[in-house]
């Protein structure tokens, strides 16, 4: 299975342009999409998900033609949007059931079945006859994923599903979605980056509706090798700092403040070099992108 | 600390715009309202409540007190809307947490919130009297309609009717809003307390309990009308409202009830965050077992699998429904109030009649509408929305369900709630039934009557809905616009809108046990017609259903330009035609077969033949003085035909040289003289025709008018024969000769504005014209023969003896002649129905009835002997030798012809007998007197058109039904009867539209004839005496009976009574018939001893006051010389003691003995005089 993007592109009424000319292509597999706020990951995620149009552009899952047989992609999906809420006056088991009947398993035994090992699955076997009021966050994210899986959708699309989740519960979410993704295309949005390093074998990064990075987390971070350093300095002197480097990042650790930067080579100033992870990849490509397309504008005028 | 809360809420408020939107709304209902009563637009009629006579100002201290207090209750939305902004903005804007942390005092955060919500209020009611007043200085408005504006006329009822109630409910509604933390709910809340508060108060409850009702209106609407019901006129456009009595004790009321709402929701109200996750338990250690999912099957395709999907969800919708709160309490009110009215269905004089599935199912339907059209509307709207106010619309829209299903499941889904609302009612209906020991149940009836005719409007209210929540795709917005077209319906035909062809969903039926369902075409081409326009809306609205994020207009048309398809249009085409067709068929019909006029035209032409040919009225016209007439019954084709003779004599001293003839009903028509005639002139509109006789008719001649009038049935519109239970009369279906007054325009104020001539009513009693001409038109007593004809299961009846019967054609035929002459007044019956015959003295009697309604016949026919018996005793023979009743469908009548007394199926024939207490008046033998009464009162004595004209007919008749009630019911009855009358004359005429007059001079006014005239001669039984004043009228009858020359007025009968009533008591003459007089009688004090014999003495103190009204009821006090009874009643209210006292003083006291104990005494203590304040005449007796 392989879901092919092509030039998806997309501008709101309000003019905001939430997707520019995006192409992709992922296969089966855990695929991370990262991105700040607002970059135009659920938009793009509710395009393949049938739920949202796009001015141009074309999304091909193997030979369904997303766009337009929204029905067909309807039959082999599974979503789990980034904000959902749940009926608070009906059992999980009742709901589930509903939703599994809806999505085909007519059959009652099979249904049955289904739903059943879906709560195992999802650790909520001990709370299926609650209301689904009476459920945390983090059960009812597991409750999500549990819907979304029914049938074994050969697209799984999962949007930011571990915000609000504590670690235990992080975990124990990321561990259902690994397992689930040996044999299906699962897209996975977050702007947590050590999810995606973690859970996925592929990754793109996304700001501000563009594309700024498709690869493999391993292979991200090779990129971007001995090129990290990180310096403690004083907290009022950050913006200096922003001024003179490429800015990474920065973090409080006891008290003190850390930087990062980003330098082909050393830069001395008591900046020492570190291994690089996930995290300075995104957030190089994040700053670097908006360089790009701020050059890209200078260019255009 | 409240200061600064106070000013930070109120500069909140001011600021927003809806404060001022609000404001808006009230100014311009109040403005509107006061133009339009004010008279400044045509064929537009507004009113509000009973100040809808025209002699009380429009801006009279009554009307803008009734004007406030109506637009106040209206405004419980923007009460609930500020309330709601007072307390739910914290939770709605998340802020709560910030205020309620703050270091803020409990008293000092909700007393200003609360000060300021109420000055906000107040700002936005201030709208009604800014605006009432603007109304009323209008240059476009009638003068005539206002009077001088005082300040004090809007202030008054703004502090004691606007205040208390907006703190009361503006206490409520906090307390409501803190108890649901969401506006929305709130808001659905308030317009059910809305929409259900007409219903609660009005309550179909006996007239004592009435006041009940009044102390406890939260809103004080019923307490104002039931406190003001015997004020009149005068005192309305005059007198500030007193308040005093059971409109004091409900200020009272209202007062507490907002205290203890205040103090409740200032309760309710704590700083404590809100929590819903309270009941979250900690999660036990997971279970480490985990099976794996089953591999996926193939999700079943095809049919079956859709079906069960569609299923489904129709169930999961429906279900999401009746689970939801305010579901539930609108269900259980409705079903709470349906028990509570039950008890008091069909009740007439705290009388009720059998539970028939017909009235049953009538009682539920009217009951129902407001709640199952407030359940249809919210819910047609709330399953829309379902998904996206759960917000698991994301999961959902991406589930492998078409959208067409999606949309086909909540529409069935809301089918089934209406349905499941019908059935309710059968239930409910089956229920009551059994509860009142009626087995009787006609499933198929009420299957009918619900299932099948009642749930189409509630479809199509559904569907509107749907489209309208589409369309708009924003939830307040949608339910906005369901209202507001909720509204128009109910407004438009006030502002003239009237043609089917765009009244949205109008589909209406009736039914009666006899004709059934009638002519059920229309309804299934109204039906269908909606049904095409709505469906083809909906199909195509379909596409334009937001599944997923685009909710922008232009991509929403885009996504239903490429989704439509070519089976789509060709549906919504086929279906448009069908609509274009229909409504192609119903303009046909509405305007080409038959002609539409807006009120506005009526009204137009109305003046235009008055203008045109009011000259001709005087004009000297030939007298009926023969009638032969063939009317032809067809009931399958809903069509009349009749044909006929009439001889026409000059009575007059002028040659007559033109005739005029009136066809009310038809235009297809023609008239034939036996001299010849040619037609010189016609009136199109009013179908008023001119012929010029060839050769003129000289005083003392006759010519035989030759006409046909047909009534066929046009289109949609039946010609006036039913399926069953025809009932014609002569004046719409027959000519009519000369000019008649009766289409004249009455309202004085739309006659000024077209530039008519204030016009009386009715003419002087001398007049000269006038008194040669009765009231029932114009022609004299003629003799009367008619062959009459139906379809062959029917039997047809015309006034007269039955003297020949055939059939010819599978029709079947029957002539009717009567033994003397009668008045030009005559119907025509058809009808499968049972007869029951009997003959008293010779005289054959007849009840023909419909089958299963012959529970009281056996009654009824007791009471038609009685009738005859008492009649003929007291005021002379019978003037024909047969007398019968028939039972016709729909209406609340009924009606006396010469022999033949049609009477509504509602009015007596389910009468049950067993449900009667000892006070509950038998009014199917009250009816059934009265109209056998008009035998001699009308069909005898025939009074001149003049003033006073219903003194001989209507009063007389009433007093007829009076001494049969007083013959075979007992005395406890007649008094409710009398106390019912009382109550209907004093209500009557505090809603006069012209003037009252005394009963003398009465202008064919009902409160008068009827309900006075029942009151003042059962005062003359008392004090002349029943052998007396009948001997009197008996004297009259034998000296006017069938006098046309002149024929009598009602000064005439004054000899007579005169004659009867001894000279101490003749002022009670000119009092009760000459002049309008009231009485105030009070009881001051009773105190009872025992006497050493072992008797009673009782120390009375009474108050009596006697007022002389005008024709507005403003009263002046006049001097007493009256007799009045001084009881003294025993605990079950019979006399202990009762005599009559010369009353000359305003307070006199009596030392009365009596042989037993007193329980209460006081001054006329059965209310044979009028009096306003009939509850204070008697007082308990204190023992000492």
């Amino acid at each position: 299975m392989k879901l092919t993007i092509q030039n998806l592109s997309k501008t709101y009424p309000n003019g905001v342009q939430a997707l520019k000319n995006v192409s992709l292509e992922i296969s089966n597999g855990m695929f991370g999409l990262l991105g700040p706020n607002g970059a135009g990951k659920s938009t793009l995620m509710r395009t393949i998900a049938t739920l949202q149009e796009a001015d141009s552009g074309t999304i091909m899952l193997d030979d369904i033609d997303v766009l337009k047989e929204k029905p067909k992609v309807r039959e082999i999906l599974g979503y789990l949007p980034q904000e959902f809420s749940l009926d608070p006056k009906v059992t999980a088991d009742d709901f589930l059931d509903h939703i599994a009947l809806l999505k085909g398993l007519t059959d009652p035994k099979n249904r049955k079945e289904t739903t059943d090992a879906l709560f195992h699955q999802t650790n909520l076997w001990e709370h299926k006859k609650k209301k689904l009021g009476t459920f945390s966050g983090g059960m009812k994210q597991r409750f999500g994923i549990a819907q979304a899986l029914i049938n074994s959708p050969k697209l799984l699309i999962v949007d930011e599903p571990t915000a609000g989740l504590d670690p235990e519960e992080r975990n124990r979410f990321h561990n259902l979605l690994s397992e689930i993704g040996e044999n299906h295309i699962v897209i996975l949005s977050t702007h947590i980056v050590d999810d995606v390093s973690y859970l996925c074998s592929n990754m793109a990064v996304i700001n501000k509706g563009q594309l700024l990075l498709n690869t493999k987390p391993s292979e991200a971070i090779k990129t971007i090798k001995n090129r990290i350093y990180e310096k403690e300095i004083m907290k009022s002197d950050i913006n200096i700092y922003k001024e003179k480097y490429r800015f990474l990042s920065s973090r409080f650790f006891s008290g003190k403040t850390f930087i990062k930067i980003y330098s082909d080579s050393n830069p001395g100033d008591g900046f020492i070099n570190v291994v690089p992870d996930l995290e300075d990849v995104y957030f190089h490509h994040i700053k670097n992108g908006l360089t790009r397309a701020l050059h890209a504008e200078e260019v255009n005028v | 600390m409240f200061n600064s809360i106070f000013r930070y809420e109120l500069k909140y408020s001011l600021r927003m715009i809806s404060t001022h939107i609000f404001f808006g709304v009230m100014f311009l209902f109040a403005f509107l309202a006061t133009i339009s009563a004010g008279g400044t637009f045509s064929g537009v009629n507004v009113s509000f409540g009973g100040s809808s006579s025209a002699k009380i100002f429009v801006n009279s201290p009554y009307y803008i007190y009734q004007m406030e207090t109506i637009l106040g209750y209206i405004g419980i939305i923007f009460i609930a809307a500020v309330a709601a902004r007072v307390i739910n903005r914290d939770y709605e804007f998340g802020t709560y947490q910030w205020f309620y942390s703050l270091p803020l005092k409990k008293s000092g955060f909700v007393l200003g919130r609360f000060s300021a919500g109420l000055l906000v209020i107040l700002y936005i009611f201030a709208g009604v009297p800014i605006g009432m007043y603007f109304g009323s200085v209008m240059p476009f408005v009638n003068p005539d309609r206002f009077c001088p504006n005082e300040f004090i006329n809007y202030s008054y009822p703004f502090i004691t009717s606007v205040l208390p109630f907006s703190v009361m409910m503006l206490s409520f509604l906090m307390g409501l809003s803190l108890y649901f933390k969401n506006t929305l709910t709130l808001m659905i809340g308030t317009i059910i307390m809305l929409m259900a508060y007409p219903v609660l108060v009005n309550m179909p409850v006996g007239l004592d309990a009435k006041y009940w009702v009044a102390l406890f209106d939260p809103v004080s609407l019923f307490t104002l009308e039931y406190f003001t019901q015997y004020i009149t006129i005068a005192e309305k456009n005059s007198e500030l409202l007193k308040i005093s009595g059971v409109y004091l004790y409900n200020r009272m009321f209202v007062l507490a009830a907002a205290a203890a709402l205040f103090v409740w929701a200032y309760r309710k109200f704590d700083f404590r965050l809100i929590s819903n996750n309270s009941n979250i338990k900690i999660e036990k250690e997971e279970d480490t077992v985990k099976k794996p999912v089953p591999p996926a099957p193939a999700a079943a395709p095809g049919f079956i699998a859709d079906a069960k999907k569609y299923f489904s969800l129709t169930i999961s919708n429906f279900i999401y429904i009746i689970k939801s709160g305010p579901f539930l309490g609108i269900f259980i009110f409705w079903i709470l109030q349906t028990v509570m009215n039950s008890f008091y269905i069909g009740m007439r004089y705290e009388t009720s009649v059998y539970l028939v599935t017909a009235t049953v199912a009538e009682f539920l339907y009217e009951n129902m509408v407001v709640f199952v059209i407030a359940i249809v509307a919210i819910y047609s709207g709330e399953v829309i929305w379902r998904e996206r106010d759960k917000k698991y619309d994301g999961i959902f829209n991406a589930l492998p369900v078409t959208t067409g299903m999606i949309f086909a499941a909540k529409l069935t889904s809301v089918l089934v709630l209406i349905y499941f609302l019908m059935a309710s009612n059968i239930v409910m209906g089956i229920l009551i039934q059994l509860f009142h020991g009626y087995y009787e149940f006609e499933l198929v009836l009420y299957f009918k009557y619900f299932m099948i005719f009642g749930s189409v409007f509630l479809i199509f209210i559904a569907l509107l809905s749907f489209v309208i929540h589409i369309f708009v795709n924003n939830k307040y917005l949608g339910y906005m616009f369901v209202l507001i077209f909720y509204l128009s319906t109910m407004f438009m035909a006030g502002l003239d809108f009237n043609h089917p062809l765009y009244m949205y969903g109008m589909v209406e039926f009736s039914y009666s046990d006899i004709n059934g369902f009638g002519y059920t075409s229309r309804f299934v081409i109204m039906s269908l017609y909606w049904l095409f326009f709505i469906s083809a809306v909906l199909l195509a609205s379909r596409y334009l259903w937001v599944r997923g994020n685009e909710t922008g207009f232009r991509q929403r048309i885009a996504i239903f330009r490429s989704q439509i398809n070519k089976i789509t249009v060709l549906a919504c085409a086929i279906l448009g035609l069908g609509f274009a067709v229909l409504g192609s068929y119903i303009f046909y019909s509405e305007n080409i077969l038959n002609k539409y006029e807006t009120n506005a035209d009526q009204e137009k032409n109305t003046v235009q033949y008055e203008k045109d040919y009011k000259r001709l009225e005087r004009s000297a016209q030939p007298r009926i003085v023969d009638t032969k007439v063939t009317v032809d019954i067809f009931p399958e084709d809903r069509s009349v035909r009749c044909s006929g003779v009439y001889k026409l004599k000059n009575m007059t001293d002028s040659v007559i040289t033109k005739i005029y003839v009136v066809s009310v009903r038809t235009e297809n028509y023609k008239y034939d003289f036996s001299t010849g005639a040619e037609h010189t002139d016609s009136c199109r509109y009013m179908h008023f025709d001119t012929y010029r006789l060839n050769s003129p008719l000289f005083p003392g001649d006759s010519l035989e008018m030759t006409f046909e009038a047909d009534h066929p049935a046009k289109g949609l519109t039946g010609g006036g024969a039913y399926y069953n239970g025809t009932f014609i009369n002569n004046f719409e279906y027959f000519p009519q000769i000369g000019y008649t007054a009766s289409a004249e325009m009455e309202d004085e104020h739309k006659r000024k504005k077209y530039g008519l001539p204030a016009k009386e009513r009715m003419a002087p009693t001398d007049d000269p014209f006038e008194k040669y001409r009765n009231y029932v038109g114009n022609a004299s007593w003629t003799k009367f023969e008619a062959v009459v004809s139906t379809s062959s299961d029917q039997v047809a009846v015309a006034p007269g003896r039955l003297i020949g019967e055939w059939s010819e054609n599978g029709r079947k035929y029957y002539r009717y002649r009567t033994d003397s002459a009668i008045l030009s007044f005559f119907c025509v019956n058809s009808g499968r129905y049972e007869i029951m015959k009997d003959s008293w003295n010779g005289i054959d009697l007849e009840i023909y009835y419909h089958k299963p309604h012959d529970y009281n016949i056996g009654h009824m026919m007791k009471m038609m002997k009685s009738s005859l018996e008492v009649f003929t005793r007291d005021f002379g023979p019978y003037q024909f030798s047969n007398l019968r009743i028939i039972e016709f469908p729909y209406g609340g009548f009924a009606q006396s012809f010469a022999t033949t007394i049609p009477y509504s199926e509602n009015l007596g024939f389910i009468i049950d007998y067993n449900s009667k207490n000892d006070r509950g008046v038998d009014y199917l033998a009250y009816i059934t007197a009265h109209e056998i009464g008009h035998q001699w009162w009308a069909h005898q004595v025939c009074s001149a058109n003049t003033k006073g004209t219903t003194l001989l007919t209507e009063v007389l008749a009433q007093y007829s039904s009076y001494l049969v009630l007083k013959e075979t019911n007992d005395e406890k009855e007649i008094r409710t009867f009398r106390k019912y009358s009382l109550d209907s004359y004093l209500k009557g005429r505090s809603r006069e539209t012209k003037k009252e007059l005394p009963l003398l001079y009465n202008e064919n006014q009902g409160y008068l004839h009827y309900d006075k005239g029942i009151v003042v001669f059962a005062a003359f039984e008392d004090y002349i005496g029943k052998d007396s004043l009948n001997s009197a009228l008996k004297k009259f009858v034998s000296d006017w009976k069938f006098k046309s020359d002149p024929y009598p007025v009602s000064t005439d009968i004054l000899p007579y009574l005169s004659e009867v009533t001894p000279d101490s008591i003749k002022y009670i003459l000119d009092d009760m018939l000459g002049k309008i007089v009231l009485y105030d009688n009070k009881a001051l004090s009773a105190e009872c001893t025992k006497l050493e014999n072992g008797k009673y003495s009782t120390e009375l103190t009474v108050l009596s006051n006697k007022f002389e009204a005008d024709s507005l009821g403003a009263e002046t006090k006049v001097k007493m010389n009256d007799y009045i009874n001084i009881g003294l009643l025993d605990k079950d209210d019979e006399p202990v003691f009762i005599k009559k006292y010369m009353i000359d003083r305003d307070t006199m006291s009596f030392l009365i003995e009596t042989d037993s104990l007193p329980v209460k005494a006081g001054i006329d203590p059965y209310i044979l005089l009028i009096d306003r304040k009939r509850d204070d005449n008697l007082s308990d007796v204190k023992y000492k």
